[in-house]
């Protein structure tokens, strides 16, 4: 035994201890996979996600790129944020510890909004409001339409955007539109720069930029609203909301 | 009045009251089907067991050699008639109103039910005179 760990490397032996400890302290998949205040370890499953390309390659710090999407979701309308810091895999579960967690990355979640179908947002009032809203008849040719066609359905967004080091992998299931309210209410307003300052931007395999898309639809007849997978992809989400190209604009400046 | 004429003329008012209502929920129903069916349990109760009664009492009419003619109020007609429109006129008002309004469809039909169930017990009290009693007099003979 004495032969065996003089040979090992520290690297291997440090890493063996790793493994030890995700052994005994399990990543958490919860629904919002939120174990204390302002921390997040999964995200929930989405309707439709996807791995963002770099659109800061020059930052190197995560405090610099939280401020910089904290401004651009500002500008398309998505003022109410909420900010969370996510942990390292090798960190234990927070609550009610008095020590703070490995930052690895951060995440922010926007306000539920209601949504066309072709993804871009409603107008004016109409976008934020969670109730069906009467139908907007424009001309008799669309009185005629509604009549024979009905009221459409409401469909409602949230985007979830994650910056992580480390892969990033869902939790098993989805939350409804009032554990959103409460979610968003649990982040922070504006990203927690004190902490993300000092960590440095360093994507391993599978790290990086994402995007998660939930999507809700409400029926028009019942008024029940329910979790569906997205008929789009979460690129064409981006684009619809004008993320996108404020996100690659942000990252020409 | 003639009964029987009075049993032909609510007959084709129930049969044109009822068509559009019907068949604007099955346009529905082909172009957005998510939940329609709570739509057609709202109507299909509402309707059909008034327009069955009229239906099958007048086929059975139809199939049966009268003896003697039957003698109706014309008053009493005219309010029959006029009741059965204005319960058609309700349904048919409700159906194509409640997409271009604010809240849920079932929510609408909800509240419209509340007015449809008293004028349903005056439009069923004056059919009745006309169809099931006649019935009866069917039977007899």
């Amino acid at each position: 035994m004495t032969n065996f760990r003089s040979h090992l490397p520290d690297v291997l032996r440090n890493g063996l201890v790793a493994s030890l400890v995700m052994a005994s302290f399990p990543l958490h998949s919860q629904t919002l996979g939120v174990d204390s205040k302002l921390v997040l370890r999964q995200p929930p499953k989405a309707s439709t996600r996807m791995k963002l390309p770099n659109f800061l390659p020059d930052a190197t710090k995560l405090g610099d790129i939280a401020a910089k999407v904290s401004d651009v979701l500002s500008t398309a309308g998505y003022t109410d944020q909420g900010w969370f810091v996510v942990p390292s895999a090798f960190s234990q579960n927070t609550a009610g510890s008095s020590q703070p967690p490995t930052v690895i990355g951060f995440a922010v979640v926007t306000r539920l909004e209601q949504i066309e179908d072709s993804g871009k947002t409603k107008d004016g009032g109409a976008r934020w409001a969670l109730d069906l809203s009467p139908p907007n008849v424009g001309s008799f040719l669309d009185a005629v339409k509604l009549l024979l066609k009905g009221a459409p359905d409401g469909r409602y967004r949230v985007f979830l955007l994650m910056v992580s080091n480390d892969p990033v992998s869902q939790a098993g299931s989805s939350p409804s539109t009032d554990d959103w309210q409460d979610f968003l209410r649990q982040g922070a307003k504006g990203p927690l720069l004190r902490v993300m300052q000092s960590t440095r931007v360093s994507y391993g395999t599978g790290g990086g930029w994402y995007c998660f898309v939930y999507e809700y639809q409400r029926s028009a007849i019942s008024g029940e609203t329910k979790f569906i997978t997205s008929g789009q992809t979460a690129e064409q989400h981006l684009k619809a909301s004008g993320l996108w190209n404020a996100l690659s604009e942000a990252g020409k400046k | 009045m003639d009964l029987l004429d009075g049993q032909r003329k609510l007959l084709v008012i129930w049969l044109l009251g009822t068509t559009p209502a019907v068949l604007i929920v099955l346009t529905r129903t082909f172009q957005n089907s998510n939940e329609i069916e709570k739509v057609w349990s709202w109507l299909l109760p509402s309707v059909m067991p008034t327009l069955s009664l009229v239906v099958s009492t007048y086929a059975a009419t139809a199939l049966t050699e009268v003896q003697q003619p039957r003698n109706v109020d014309v008053l009493f007609f005219r309010v029959s008639v006029a009741l059965s429109l204005a319960y058609l006129a309700i349904i048919t008002v409700a159906i194509c109103a409640y997409p271009f309004s604010a809240p849920p469809a079932t929510k609408i039909l909800e509240k419209v039910s509340l007015v449809l169930g008293p004028v349903q017990g005056l439009v069923s009290g004056c059919l009745g005179v006309f169809f099931i009693s006649n019935k009866l007099g069917i039977e007899k003979s």
